[in-house]
């Protein structure tokens, strides 16, 4: 018994980093991350969030409170890590939208680099996810 | 073919048993002494330098608790009671595993496989003594083949993309390790890249950076291969331990360097994994007092904190 438990999780332990490369290549999870052992293969791809306010029409900068900025934090956090396993960060616009009253929408940029290994040129991937009031 | 698959895994697992009449027991108990040990340091380095993150604040007194219980784990292992060891830091563990969820660093996954393992097995008894250490061998093959192959699939290390991309964004450490191999002019156009897109290339036109490069990933894919063979095994382990200090050198990542020349240690024969444990054990040592004490003991050996 503790034998077959023994050999099985040394079976997934082998296969884990073939399943992480192929959650990389479908789902841009963190190749630095979640144990698939590709730490120092590429640049460690951070994210950025940044929030733009929409009033009358016009971009307006928004006045972040204390918990915009701790939710926004930890959905950047998590996103970086988990890529597109992470859905996109509409509740998050809605929550922050919901908080500032004289906003008549919010849009969150969410940036990545990354490096392309044919050109070795920095890449930049932006996207947007737009929250407005009925 | 079932039955050719299975005279390989036979054979397999044959290559990474130990030769009878080998001091296996003992060097297993080595070996999960200074397992804890690193766990254990690993711990402390949260409590000295705790994480500056809303997210991933420890519950202060918690790490504490914590690192404490497998401090004693570690003692408790020099001890005639020492199977049970493994066992009881098993809960600590998974409490910090809990704790960092998906922060944890790769380093702390690959001590918790061989804690699972340690904690599986009795080095003790004859069976399990085998399969422990078949296990522990595998999983280091497995890692150090694992990322040589990734930096293979990412395609970033044929002409040295993400060594440039580290002299240019990476800290000082990776210039004063890599520059030399870099032409002034090279290093000068890198280190002015900004993050536009579009910046770079992050390609250096120097034979001996691009050799360098692809040596990395060519000597982590080949050197599994060479360690299982018992007729390059011996070589082939102390290359890699010079090898695994060597790429240490710009990342600065000691912590998993100890805890990964303990588990490619355990190839080496006449029980060598046992007898340089005080050695280990001081570095284990050396690496707290540097952790709590930088400004006497320097920073060098700490810059990553196992934490990668």
């Amino acid at each position: 018994m503790k034998r077959r438990a023994v050999i099985v999780f040394l079976v997934f332990f082998t296969a884990w980093p073939l399943v992480h490369r192929a959650l990389v290549a479908a789902f841009e999870i963190n190749p630095w991350k979640l144990a698939g052992w590709a730490m120092f293969c590429v640049p460690n791809p951070s994210t950025k969030l940044r929030v733009q306010g929409v009033r009358h029409g016009l971009e307006v900068q928004v006045d972040l409170t204390d918990r915009d900025r701790l939710e926004l934090n930890d959905y950047n956090l998590r996103r970086g890590i988990l890529g597109a396993l992470e859905p996109r960060p509409t509740e998050l616009a809605e929550a922050i939208l919901a908080r500032h009253p004289e906003l008549d929408g919010v849009v969150l940029f969410l940036s990545r680099y990354s490096l392309d290994p044919r050109t070795a040129l920095l890449e930049w991937e932006v996207e947007e996810t737009r929250a407005s009031r009925p | 073919m079932i039955g050719i698959a299975k005279r390989r895994l036979s054979r397999l697992a044959e290559l990474l048993a130990e030769p009878p009449g080998a001091p296996l027991a003992r060097n297993l108990r080595a070996f999960r002494f200074l397992l804890l040990l690193h766990v254990s340091v690993q711990s402390w380095s949260y409590v000295i330098t705790p994480i500056r993150s809303a997210h991933l604040e420890f519950p202060y007194a918690g790490s504490i608790v914590v690192s404490t219980l497998i401090s004693a784990c570690a003692l408790l292992a020099l001890t005639r009671y020492g199977r049970v060891a493994p066992i009881l830091a098993l809960p600590p563990l998974i409490c910090r595993l809990a704790w960092s969820g998906l922060w944890t660093p790769n380093h702390t996954v690959l001590a918790f496989a061989c804690l699972l393992l340690t904690a599986t097995l009795d080095p003790d008894r004859d069976d399990e003594g085998v399969l422990l250490v078949q296990g522990l061998r595998w999983i280091t093959l497995v890692v150090l083949f694992s990322t040589g192959l990734q930096k293979l699939l990412h395609g970033c290390w044929f002409r040295g993309e993400f060594l440039a991309w580290m002299l240019s964004k990476g800290t000082d450490d990776w210039r004063s390790t890599f520059g030399l191999l870099v032409p002034a002019s090279e290093m000068e156009r890198l280190t002015a890249l900004d993050y536009r897109p579009g910046s770079g290339p992050y390609r250096v036109d120097s034979v001996p950076f691009i050799l360098l490069s692809n040596f990395t990933y060519l000597a982590e894919l080949l050197l599994p291969v060479l360690i299982l063979l018992r007729r390059t095994r011996v070589a082939a382990t102390l290359f890699a331990i010079g090898f695994l200090l060597a790429i240490q050198l710009a990342p600065r990542e000691f912590m998993f360097f100890l805890l990964f020349t303990n588990l490619v240690l355990l190839f080496l024969p006449c029980g060598w994994s046992r007898r340089l444990t005080p050695l280990m054990a001081c570095g284990y040592l050396y690496l707290l007092a540097a952790l709590a004490r930088p400004d006497l003991f320097g920073d060098f050996v700490i810059k990553a904190n196992g934490r990668i």
